[in-house]
This record gives structure tokens, C-alpha cells and sequence, in this order.
């Protein structure tokens, strides 16, 4: 799943529904730590997941 | 445990590969909710015992150690029969591989058995395909099949680690409680998260490749420069990228 935040999301749900779970656990890498939480954050927010500060 | 593998069965027929057929898959005993009653022991042994019956004696990776042995006597063998000690997963697993068994598989397989391990099922995409070919084994899809049977079976929740195996994960529908574990990577421009997935793809590559090393940046040279060039081979290499984007 690479792309968009909206391109991603869009899979994501895609792929739960195709695989009826109840549960999606997004695995993220990248060699530069900021580029993760880059890539976590805007995903977090299309999905409207809460802060948990 | 070679000497094991080569001793068994001289005049029996060949074990029988491949995936489990339709009628094999249903569970003896229809799968119940989660909760308190998943863990009660005597369920538990039960549950374990029917499933080893409809499995008739195939091998359970990883989740072989918390099933129950069956009895058999110290030291006294059948004709034909391979030692009792040889009778767990250990023995199964190394039948499954033949030849590709390397001495790392045997090694992780002795420890899980030598711990007592409560029945908890991993990621069915946790067994990983080692030779990188572009067309992983059925194994590969029937030890999945089998966890997520045993996890539905036993009432456990399954996860299904797709950013390792891509493979199988269907029985995750029948599992009580089931997760989809996901690569993925997210930025503004599409060719961005393109750009910085490439790293996992080099890192897949070099570990399917057997030249494991720490995450690489995205700013390293692609393809990999430092390979010989005799191995691993270019279709060695190809599969192992295939791999790669197959799980992400």
C-alpha cells in the first residue's frame, strides 16, 4: 500500500473488507524516522483516528 | 535430526503434500466464542486432540508445541517408526522442508519446542518464504491454512501478517477476532511514498537474497551494486523483488 493518504485508505478498506477482519495493523519503515511519522499521521487523520498524546 | 529425517518410514508410502481438501478444513467441533471459555484447559485439550485427528499427524508449525504429545514409550520404537523424541513438530517440519531445510529452520523449530508455549497463534504470513522464489511453495499457504483453522478452532484471535506473506489469509474470515497486518507507506505525493517504499524493497531484496543488513536509505543505489554476480542469480534476485512488492 503506497500512495496518498486518501489512495491508502482507500485500499486499506478495500482489503479488510476482502478479507473480513475485524482489525487493520499498518506496518510503516522507512530509514528516516520523520518520513514515518509523515506517513503515519496523515493516515491517522483520514481514518479520524484520535491523537493519543 | 538428519539421521531421523533420512530413517523414516524405508518401505512407507510418501507423506502426502499439499493442501488440506475441503471436508478436512471444517472443524470436529464448531468453533464458540472467545473469552473464558477458549481458555479453559480441558477445552483446550480436547479441542487440540480433534484438531490433531482431522489433521491426521500433520504438522502444526510453530502452534505444534502447545498441542499435547501423544503417549509413547521411552526408548521403544515401532519397527519403522522414528524415534519418540522425533515425534513432535521438530520431525514434521524437517519432513515438510526436505532438503531446503537449513540448520537455522531446525534451530528455531527445537526451541519452540523445547518451550512450553501457551496456544497462541502467530501471524499465519509469519513463515516466511527463505528461497525467494517468484512461486512460494503451497506449504507456505497450507501452514497459514492451519493456524488460522486452529485459531478459529480454539476460539483465539488470528492475525495475519500480510506485509511478510501475502499469501493464503482467507481463514482470517473465521477466526472470532481477526487482524490484517499491512505495509504500508503514506506520503503528499504519490512518487514520494513511491520513492521512500523503495527502501523496503532493497531491504527485502537483500534478505531474501541471503545478504540480510540494516534498513537501507532511499538515497542508496538501486539496484544493488555490491551482489556478485554469480549469486544469487538474476531470477534469484528477481523474485526475491517480486517478493518485495507482492507484500506491500
Amino acid at each position: 500500500m503506497v500512495g496518498t493518504p486518501d489512495q491508502v485508505k482507500e485500499r486499506l478498506l478495500a482489503l479488510a473488507a476482502g478479507y473480513r477482519a475485524d482489525e487493520l495493523v499498518v506496518v510503516t519503515i522507512t530509514h528516516d524516522f520523520k518520513a514515518r511519522l509523515r506517513s503515519y499521521e496523515p493516515l491517522a487523520e483520514a481514518f479520524d483516528l484520535p491523537r493519543a498524546d | 535430526m538428519r539421521g531421523g529425517a533420512r530413517a523414516r518410514r524405508p518401505g512407507g508410502s510418501p507423506r502426502r503434500r499439499g493442501s488440506l481438501g475441503r471436508s478436512e478444513l471444517r472443524p470436529p467441533i464448531p468453533p464458540r466464542g472467545g473469552g473464558a471459555r477458549a481458555c479453559d484447559p480441558r477445552r483446550l485439550a480436547r479441542s487440540a486432540a480433534a484438531l490433531r485427528a482431522a489433521l491426521r499427524g500433520r504438522a502444526v508449525p510453530h502452534a505444534g508445541a502447545a498441542l499435547p504429545r501423544p503417549h509413547r514409550p521411552r526408548g521403544g520404537t515401532r519397527a519403522g517408526e522414528r524415534p519418540a523424541h522425533r515425534a513432535g513438530c521438530c520431525g514434521r517440519a524437517l519432513r515438510r522442508t526436505g532438503s531446503r531445510t537449513t540448520r537455522d529452520s531446525s534451530r528455531t523449530c527445537a526451541r519452540s519446542c523445547a518451550t512450553s508455549r501457551p496456544p497462541v497463534i502467530p501471524g499465519a504470513g509469519s513463515t516466511r518464504c527463505r528461497s525467494g522464489r517468484a512461486s512460494p511453495s503451497s506449504g507456505c499457504r497450507a501452514r497459514a491454512t492451519r493456524a488460522g483453522l486452529l485459531a478459529a478452532h480454539i476460539g483465539a484471535a488470528f492475525s495475519f501478517a500480510r506485509f511478510i506473506n501475502a499469501h493464503g489469509g482467507a481463514e482470517v474470515a473465521a477466526a472470532p477476532r481477526s487482524s490484517v497486518a499491512v505495509f504500508a507507506v503514506c506520503a503528499e505525493t504519490e512518487e514520494e511514498a513511491r520513492r521512500l517504499a523503495r527502501g523496503r524493497d532493497l531491504f527485502i531484496v537483500r534478505l531474501y537474497t541471503g545478504r540480510p543488513g540494516p534498513y537501507p536509505s532511499v538515497e542508496r543505489r538501486w539496484p544493488i551494486p555490491t551482489l556478485r554476480r554469480s549469486w544469487p542469480s538474476r531470477s534469484t534476485r528477481a523474485s526475491a523483488a517480486w517478493w518485495a512488492r507482492r507484500t506491500r
